[in-house]
């Protein structure tokens, strides 16, 4: 089972899905952030997947260790993403005294 | 083609230099030196074409040549190419018009520098005057019909800027509109003549196109008279426009809206003969329709009468004098049309010089009046201005035909083409004659009204030197003119001779003695009415005199017409604009307002809302992919 494509793909989709339902439906932004390094890492676990286990019947168009190296760049950027996010979140703070995502409507049409 | 220079080409050189000049350094130079520059270009000219007319008598160079000066254009239509030069025809016609032309255009300039002394566009007046004179040396030298139009344009743009020369006065401004749309039309039907020639012969030159062999060849096929209808049409809307015939008139009497000195020049010894100087230059052309030389002369006597009808009862001196233009150039259409080339061609040298001199003392009857133009206010100036009284009646003269004036033999020389003609020559013959006396009236209504009777200018401003010395030359020229008939046209040489351009005045005839007597009758008739400012029962207003004063409702029979196109314009500015500028605009843009206020409540603010919207999207967007791709990339 833990040597098939399908068991990984499944894992990464449910901890994607899990990321994506936290993203939706927390108002916390630092929650919010954890949720975006939960699908962000499934993405990362897909991307070992396909690396591990590439098609047979096609031509591979990139080599076995891309995935790897797309998951290093995707670590990465998500720690610079975290970096600016986090100092967004504290400025946002300074200012409002508050984090509520749903009091940030300043962008209402 | 061999192109090669004459020296007639510093004549048309010499005002355009003069005009550049004057146009771009008059203002620093000031009134007199713009002035001097500007009358000796044409004063050169005059020389050089006299310098011309004089190799030509000593045989030097050849009475008729083509030269071209470059090569200017090939046009190429259905297989038939047509090679355009820029090139001048020079041949006793275009020297004798030539010489006209720069010569009476210098007395005119000497005239002007002195007369519009104190109008502040002086070096406009200036360079607007070198420029006709250039378009008008161009139009006259050209050798083919393409530099034709060109200086018949360029004497159309001078024309409209001299009329509408004191802009500020808005009937100048109507009159130069009404003067180049009119002209315009004329403009129209000469381009159509040539593209017609370009199409169907391939020739513009004149020397190819009215050689001997060439009106052979359009004189055998007898296909050729279709279209050749049209060519000569053309030419002739061209010619009546220009030379103010019925029915393209009407812009000459409004013309007297310009300067007095550019009514002589233009609207009275130069441009408006440029028709006549056209049909006497295509004459070949125009006797290969018999019909349509019959038209002319019909046309001519018509519009000599109309003209004659009109100045009968004009109130203002330079109205009076337009209508007689007008009348005397229907004369030379009356020449041309019975075939007296020569005639109209004498008529047309020996107008120029007279009528300008009635023009020029015209002008010193309005500086002296103070601008009065009204003959009924003026009167009794021959205590005033004796000398130019004389001379005006000199000019008068002429035009009324006395004998021993040129007048007399121009006007006869006509007569008696008209009386020889076998077509109709008789009622022809028989209009001229009543023209002439009609002509003789009126002009001596206006002399005796002007200068006769009791003084009522007070305070007269009187002429100065220049003005009345250039008025001499001129009047000298209007008598002994009529002495060049014959001694004219051998100037040229013998090869002219022969060619229709001899003159054979019988001054003697007997119908000649009859219409000179009644000219007398009617010159006396004037002065019993008139000669001691009795009441003038012909400025009356009443509804028969008013309705020939204003020629005839021509000009209502214009604007009705044209009434048409301003109701469309009037419509398409009330109706369309409005649309177009106003509701469509407006419409478009609420449209997008309606829009952006739809689109806007999308906007919450709220990230979720942003969030799921995304999800939403890149979801539907993936089942999308897979639905195109089958799903099947990893099936296997």
């Amino acid at each position: 089972m833990a040597n098939s494509p399908e068991f990984f793909l499944v894992l990464s989709a449910l901890i994607f899905c899990l990321g994506l339902i936290g993203l939706i439906i927390r108002r916390n932004p630092l929650v919010m952030f954890m949720s975006i390094e939960l699908m962000l890492n499934a993405a990362n676990l897909a991307f070992m997947t396909f690396s591990r286990f590439p098609p047979a019947n096609r031509v591979s168009l990139g080599s076995p260790s891309d995935g790897p190296a797309f998951t290093f760049v995707v670590m990465t950027i998500a720690a610079a993403e975290a970096v600016v996010g986090l100092a967004i979140i504290i400025t946002i703070f300074r200012n409002r005294h508050s984090v509520d995502v749903d009091a940030l409507t300043s962008l209402k049409g | 083609m061999n192109t090669s220079f004459d020296i007639m080409a510093l004549t048309l050189a010499l005002p355009l230099l003069g005009a550049f000049s004057v146009g771009a350094f008059g203002k620093s130079w000031g009134k007199r030196v713009s002035a001097f520059v500007a009358s000796s270009a044409v004063a050169l000219s005059f020389l050089v074409t006299l310098f011309s007319i004089f190799r030509v008598h000593l045989n030097q160079v050849a009475s008729t040549r083509s030269v071209d000066l470059w090569h200017w254009a090939s046009f190429k239509v259905f297989d038939q190419v047509t090679d355009v030069s820029f090139g001048l025809y020079i041949d006793a016609l275009s020297l004798t018009l030539m010489s006209v032309v720069t010569g009476v255009g210098f007395l005119i300039h000497w005239f002007s520098a002195e007369y519009m002394e104190h109008d502040p566009e002086y070096t406009r007046f200036f360079c607007l005057l070198n420029i006709f004179i250039a378009a008008m040396t161009l139009l006259v030298l050209a050798n083919n019909l393409a530099v034709l139009i060109v200086g018949w344009g360029g004497v159309g743009f001078a024309s409209f800027s001299l009329i509408g020369f004191w802009r500020e006065k808005p009937s100048a401004a109507e009159a130069s509109k009404k003067a180049f749309v009119m002209n315009v039309v004329g403009d129209v039907g000469l381009m159509l003549s040539v593209f017609v020639l370009v199409i169907k012969v391939g020739v513009l030159d004149y020397k190819t196109l009215l050689s001997d062999s060439q009106i052979q060849v359009l004189q055998s096929d007898p296909s050729t008279f279709v279209w050749l209808g049209l060519v000569l049409g053309g030419l002739l809307v061209g010619a009546y426009a220009k030379s103010a015939q019925l029915p393209l008139h009407t812009w000459l009497p409004d013309a007297m809206e310009g300067p007095t000195p550019v009514s002589a020049l233009i609207h009275a010894a130069t441009m408006v003969t440029a028709g006549v100087y056209l049909l006497v230059r295509m004459h070949p052309l125009f006797e290969l329709m018999p019909g349509m030389m019959n038209f002319i002369a019909i046309m001519g006597a018509v519009t000599a009468l109309f003209a004659a009808c009109c100045a009968m009862v004009q109130n203002d001196l330079k109205r009076v004098l337009a209508y007689s233009t007008m009348s005397q150039l229907g004369y030379m259409f009356l020449a041309v049309g019975v075939g007296a080339y020569g005639a109209a061609v004498f008529h047309l040298i020996t107008h120029a010089f007279f009528k300008a001199l009635l023009f020029l003392t015209a002008g010193i009857v309005i500086h002296t009046a103070h601008g009065e133009q009204d003959m009924r206010r003026l009167g009794g100036l021959s205590k005033d201005i004796p000398y130019t009284c004389f001379m005006f009646g000199v000019g008068g003269a002429a035009l009324a035909g006395i004998p021993l004036t040129s007048g007399y033999f121009s006007k006869e020389a006509i007569l008696h083409a008209a009386h020889e003609s076998p077509t109709s020559g008789g009622l022809l013959f028989l209009v001229g004659a009543g023209v002439a006396i009609m002509t003789a009236f009126y002009t001596f209504r206006a002399f005796f009204m002007t200068f006769f009777g009791p003084q009522r200018i007070e305070h007269p401003h009187l002429p100065g030197g220049p003005t009345v010395l250039s008025c001499t030359v001129l009047t000298v020229l209007a008598v002994v003119a009529g002495f060049f008939d014959q001694r004219l046209s051998n100037c040229f040489g013998p090869e002219t001779a022969g060619s229709g351009f001899e003159i054979h005045p019988e001054v003697l005839s007997a119908s000649a003695m009859g219409v000179t007597a009644m000219v007398l009758v009617a010159v006396f008739a004037a002065y019993a009415l008139y000669g001691r400012g009795q009441h003038d029962k012909l400025g009356q207003n009443s509804t028969l005199l008013n309705f020939c004063r204003n020629g005839l409702g021509f000009d209502q029979a214009y604007g009705m017409l044209s009434g048409g196109f301003v109701l469309l314009a009037r419509l398409a500015r009330n109706g369309l604009e409005k649309l177009l500028s106003g509701s469509f605009p407006e419409l478009l843009g609420g449209s997008f307002v309606t829009m952006g206020t739809l689109l806007k409540e999308t906007q919450t603010g709220q990230t979720r809302h942003y969030m799921v919207c995304m999800v939403v999207s890149v979801v539907v967007l993936l089942v999308y992919c897979l639905l195109l791709s089958g799903g099947s990339n990893y099936a296997a």
